[in-house]
């Protein structure tokens, strides 16, 4: 095979694709373009940049952000979550030093301090007092090993859990209306919670997809916003709520669905 | 980082790249790196590509780019007009007036090579095809640049829908429309040239232009018709250039596009406003 005289382009093209595979920034495209079609955000371009960002920090970070990193691809509503909590579950059970000699170290699998770190990193940004009865009813000894169904379980309550907390937020906000300060009428936070109550306790254990229609169905606005205009006639002794009561009546509502693992 | 909210339904990978033209960027984030690494020997290349995609998400990124980038993607173009406007708005609050050679250049100051031509058919929207070394305002510059360079493929389908109107015979069938105009024989010059001025029939034109939009790729972006619509329900005829300035100063176009606040906020906020929106 004669030795064929490349053009200087043809040169330079060969260049820059070895420079490229030698860096590796070729695999790290790949893989950035593979996970972007599995997620499909809404906005690529963050996606991209906040991949990145990951991928240059992770030499240093540490497994639970790792794990944590996995999980926050995509939000759990959407059909990929599903894959990505079973990557995270394979990356968070990697044994500590699979090289070691000793047991406890090359032995696989999820640690329930591991486990409890990490839905502690998950469940950051929401106020612990919040959070605490939650961790209550999910969290596990350290010593225990974590099994997939729980962690896809747990997992999935924490993310919701967390969208939960905002949604009350907002629907607190909504019921202070135009009201300064952050405070509102107690009767009507008490129909709220009541509402809310009533729905998950109309919902049967079985789950099943008539059942939480149903449960919907008691939710529904007019229905709300009966109530709510029921109560304003009857109306002589203003008392009041604060924002941190109602979140946690609202909470203990959700909570109170949750099974408890420990 | 969060994670994104719930979306709708997935689409397949090749339309959901195609409609974030995911690929020119990637493409052009790589030849970025590939002529910085030669300028710098440290390069820390996630970053690089970090810092690359968070500019593009962000909007900065088509600062001093070449015509080709700018002009590359519907969110590159907004961008740029972004750019123009938060650079140059001081034009505006001065109520200056410059003729198309110095908004040619203004322009150039952001992207070098920025074609004279695109400016010239700007000043064509603005002086209603008329006396094109006219003076113009920033603000009527800026709103007409933005109807012809962010719908550019939009305006010559528009361009072609009603030239195909001018040459047709008086007696016009578009078929499948319900309103069509037919007027008696007769094209004697004079009668041509009224039309050239008068323009043509605003529901006739309507529905010319949606069947040549129709070709259009479904990822071009065009002004939505009903929006158009109710432009051209305003006048029984309309010219080209007639419409094509009331489409600029509509603010629910304007909206759309999203890049210039609408025409009654144009002065408002400091420069700060603009950066951190």
């Amino acid at each position: 095979m004669g030795d064929r005289k490349k053009s200087p382009i043809e040169e330079r093209k060969q260049q820059y694709k070895d420079y490229l595979d030698k860096t590796d920034v070729t695999s790290q495209v790949r893989e950035a373009l593979l996970k972007l079609i599995e997620n499909q955000p809404k906005d690529p371009m963050l996606f991209l940049a906040n991949y990145f960002d990951n991928i240059s920090t992770s030499d240093k970070s540490d497994k639970i952000t790792t794990v944590h990193q996995i999980l926050q691809l995509t939000h759990h509503s959407q059909q990929s979550f599903q894959t990505n909590l079973i990557v995270a579950y394979d990356a968070a059970s990697l044994a500590k030093n699979p090289n070691s000699k000793k047991a406890s170290m090359n032995r696989p699998g999820l640690t329930g301090s591991v486990f409890e770190e990490l839905l502690a990193t998950i469940l950051s940004n929401v106020p612990k007092n919040l959070h605490a009865t939650l961790l209550e009813r999910i969290g596990c000894r350290a010593s225990e090993m974590v099994p997939f169904g729980v962690f896809r379980y747990c997992i999935t309550v924490c993310y919701v859990f967390v969208d939960f907390v905002k949604l009350c937020g907002s629907i607190f906000s909504v019921l202070c209306g135009k009201q300064s300060g952050k405070v509102t009428d107690k009767d009507i936070c008490e129909i709220v919670i009541s509402s809310l109550k009533d729905a998950l306790d109309s919902l049967q254990d079985d789950n099943s997809p008539c059942s939480i229609l149903e449960a919907a169905y008691v939710l529904r606005p007019d229905k709300l916003a009966s109530s709510l205009l029921s109560n304003k006639s009857s109306k002589t002794d203003k008392s009041t709520m604060n924002e941190d009561d109602f979140m946690k009546e609202m909470i203990d509502v959700f909570t109170s669905k949750i099974k408890v693992l420990k | 980082m969060a994670g994104s909210s719930p979306s709708g339904d997935e689409m397949s990978s090749t339309d959901y790249l195609a409609r974030h033209n995911v690929l020119l960027y990637v493409e052009d984030a790589i030849s970025q790196l590939l002529e910085y690494k030669d300028e710098n020997a440290k390069i820390i290349h996630g970053k690089f590509l970090a810092d690359y995609f968070r500019s593009v998400h962000k909007g900065t990124h088509t600062m001093f780019r070449e015509f080709e980038y700018v002009r590359a993607t519907p969110h590159n173009r907004s961008c740029f007009i972004k750019s123009v406007w938060s650079c140059f708005r001081h034009i505006a609050s001065h109520g200056e007036l410059l003729s198309v050679k110095e908004y040619h250049s203004l322009l150039c100051l952001l992207c070098n090579d920025f074609p004279l031509d695109v400016v010239q058919r700007t000043a064509r929207i603005v002086l209603m095809d008329d006396a094109l070394d006219c003076l113009m305002s920033f603000v009527d510059f800026l709103y007409a640049f933005q109807i012809q360079f962010y719908y550019e493929e939009f305006v010559n389908a528009c361009k072609e829908a009603y030239d195909h109107l001018l040459m047709a015979s008086p007696t016009v069938v578009v078929p499948s429309t319900e309103s069509w105009t037919q007027t008696k024989a007769s094209t004697t010059e004079t009668e041509n040239v009224a039309r050239l001025n008068e323009g043509v029939n605003s529901q006739t034109f309507f529905d010319v232009m949606e069947k040549t939009c129709g070709k259009l790729s479904q990822f071009t972006k065009r002004p939505s018709l009903q929006h158009i619509h109710s432009e051209l329900s305003k006048l029984p005829k309309v010219t080209f250039y007639g419409l094509l300035t009331a489409l600029s100063k509509n603010d629910d176009i304007n909206a759309e596009i999203g890049s210039l606040p609408c025409h009654d906020c144009m002065l408002d906020g400091s420069d700060v406003d603009i950066i951190l929106k």
